[in-house]
């Protein structure tokens, strides 16, 4: 590999991963606090992949569709949680099938209402176009999708660090029986947290649009990344799902360039060898 | 303060507390004593609505709280010290603490203030995790935690577990001093010395059922009657 193609594959790397990063906090955070297996996750992506699309079309505006997508994902996500899920609580086997279920039907859905053609999401005008890096070409939009994963990555760090919101949410995450019994209603944030889940997988399906796309099956490829990057990572820690995420997202991006026929290869050695090593995952909670 | 009227509870399938019934008057230290795996756990996860009876009344201050949430019956003025400690390991130990704080605002916080008092270590420690703290700090946390809720109850389930003969004194110590500032306590207990020292009244639970009470004085007088339910 000449070193243009490294640092090219670098960055590919690291936006891949900034997007799956936004799917696998969300399903990191769900299960470190409600022990919940959320395969539907990948299915959030993808509707808020095709609902940014519409709302792009209808308002001509990427960041009006980015954020309309998020907030309609959102609300998808708590009722969901209010409706179903609250009901299944420490059941893991009826969770998985509910959750399973629920990824077929959106499955179903998107390929009603959008057929199966594969939709592409056009990119905010500003963005298009592309730089050379050491006389290669590399797409501004990555840049964005950097750009914008870092901030996210920011954001849900001092909102788990610095507010009493987010001390609660990690708190449940390692003893929630404990929390209520400080007198905090630890189930008022399940549907929170089920949103905020929702709402970054949208923001994802969204701006990994103009490259990836919207198809049927979307929802399941992209799920399997993301649990690859939950185990990799570490359940429950947002720090996990970051260092998981980029890890798969070199691991994607560099196994395609150097074995483009063993591509999805690469990212199950890469899973095997840290449950090997690790089997709590690189920032796991070790088990007490 | 609190009584229990013919508790039964269970965990899953198996029937755990038989009928159990005991009191705590405001400002009095009760212990609960036994051997392990007769009950004791299982009644303070039932006061404190872990585990909810399957059966019978729970009177806090005159109200019956079976089946009320934990958090509901933590903000009537009940505060656990759980067995194990529960600290949360990855939270600081000034996030474990303003947790309990009902007050939403963390700054300006004279309860803290009062709580490093009692405790200097802990303000020592503030900003390391939960995880990193020794056992006799993990249990002065769990102490001060359940203190930063200001509860008129404390119940406190085994709190000397696991913990070198130097710490238990320290935090005997410091129970002695909530005993004396007027909160009532529940406290379950291996060593029968200290309990019989610091209670105001001790009750003795076997398979579920609470087999013997009385004061300190009644307690040593009547040795043959609880002997054989406690190994020494």
């Amino acid at each position: 590999m000449e070193l243009s193609e490294i640092v090219i594959q670098t960055l590919n790397g690291i936006s891949y991963g900034l997007l799956l990063f936004l799917l696998a906090a969300g399903l990191s955070l769900i299960f470190g606090l409600m022990g919940i297996i959320n395969l539907a996750h990948g299915s959030y992506y993808t509707l808020g992949a095709y609902v940014g699309l519409v709302i792009i079309q209808m308002t001509g505006n990427f960041f009006v569709g980015l954020m309309g997508a998020a907030v309609v994902l959102a609300l998808l996500g708590i009722v969901m949680e209010r409706f179903f899920f609250r009901k299944l609580y420490k059941r893991e086997l009826d969770q998985v099938l509910l959750t399973f279920g629920f990824a077929y039907l959106f499955m179903d859905i998107n390929k009603w209402i959008w057929g199966g053609v594969p939709r592409s999401l056009p990119k905010p005008t500003f963005l298009e176009g592309s730089i050379s890096i050491l006389g290669e070409a590399f797409p501004i939009y990555r840049f964005g999708i950097i750009v914008i994963g870092l901030g996210i990555a920011v954001l849900l760090w001092l909102f788990l660090e610095k507010t009493r919101t987010g001390v609660i949410i990690r708190a449940g995450v390692d003893d929630k029986e404990m929390v209520s019994g400080l007198g905090i209603n630890i189930k008022l944030y399940f549907s929170g947290i089920f949103a905020l889940g929702a709402f970054l997988a949208a923001i994802g399906g969204v701006i990994g649009g103009p490259i990836i796309g919207a198809y049927p099956g979307l929802d399941f490829e992209i799920l399997v990344l993301a649990l690859a990057v939950v185990v990799v990572g570490g359940l429950g820690t947002l720090k996990g799902a970051f260092w998981g995420s980029l890890l798969i997202g070199f691991a994607e991006t560099f196994g395609k360039a150097i074995f483009p026929d063993f591509a999805m290869f690469t990212i199950y050695v890469t899973m095997a060898l840290i449950l090997i090593f690790k089997p709590s995952g690189l920032l796991g909670k070790e088990e007490s | 303060m609190l009584r229990l009227n013919e508790v039964h509870a269970h965990y899953g399938e198996s029937h755990i507390l038989h009928g159990v019934s005991m009191k705590v008057e405001k400002g009095s230290v009760v212990a609960l004593l036994g051997r392990n795996g007769m009950g004791k756990t299982t009644t303070i996860h039932a006061i404190i609505g872990f585990n909810p009876p399957t059966k019978g009344e729970i009177l806090f201050n005159g109200t019956n709280i079976n089946g009320f949430p934990p958090n509901k019956i933590s903000r009537m003025g009940m505060a656990l010290v759980p067995q194990g400690r529960r600290i949360f390991r990855s939270l600081t130990v000034k996030e474990n603490l303003i947790l309990g704080f009902r007050n939403n605002k963390i700054k300006d916080n004279h309860n803290l203030e009062r709580i490093y008092e009692l405790f200097p270590v802990l303000q020592e420690r503030a900003k390391q995790l939960g995880r990193n703290l020794s056992g006799g700090e993990q249990q002065m946390l769990a102490i001060a935690r359940a203190l930063m809720t200001e509860p008129e109850m404390i119940l406190m389930d085994e709190p000397f577990e696991g913990l070198a003969p130097t710490i238990i004194k320290d935090i005997g110590l410091k129970i002695e001093e909530l005993k004396n500032s007027g909160l009532s306590i529940l406290l379950v207990e291996q060593n029968i010395h200290f309990a019989a020292k610091i209670a105001d009244y001790l009750y003795i639970m076997n398979k579920g059922e609470i087999v013997y009470g009385g004061t300190p004085e009644q307690f040593h007088s009547e040795e043959d009657q609880w002997k054989r339910f406690i190994e020494i």
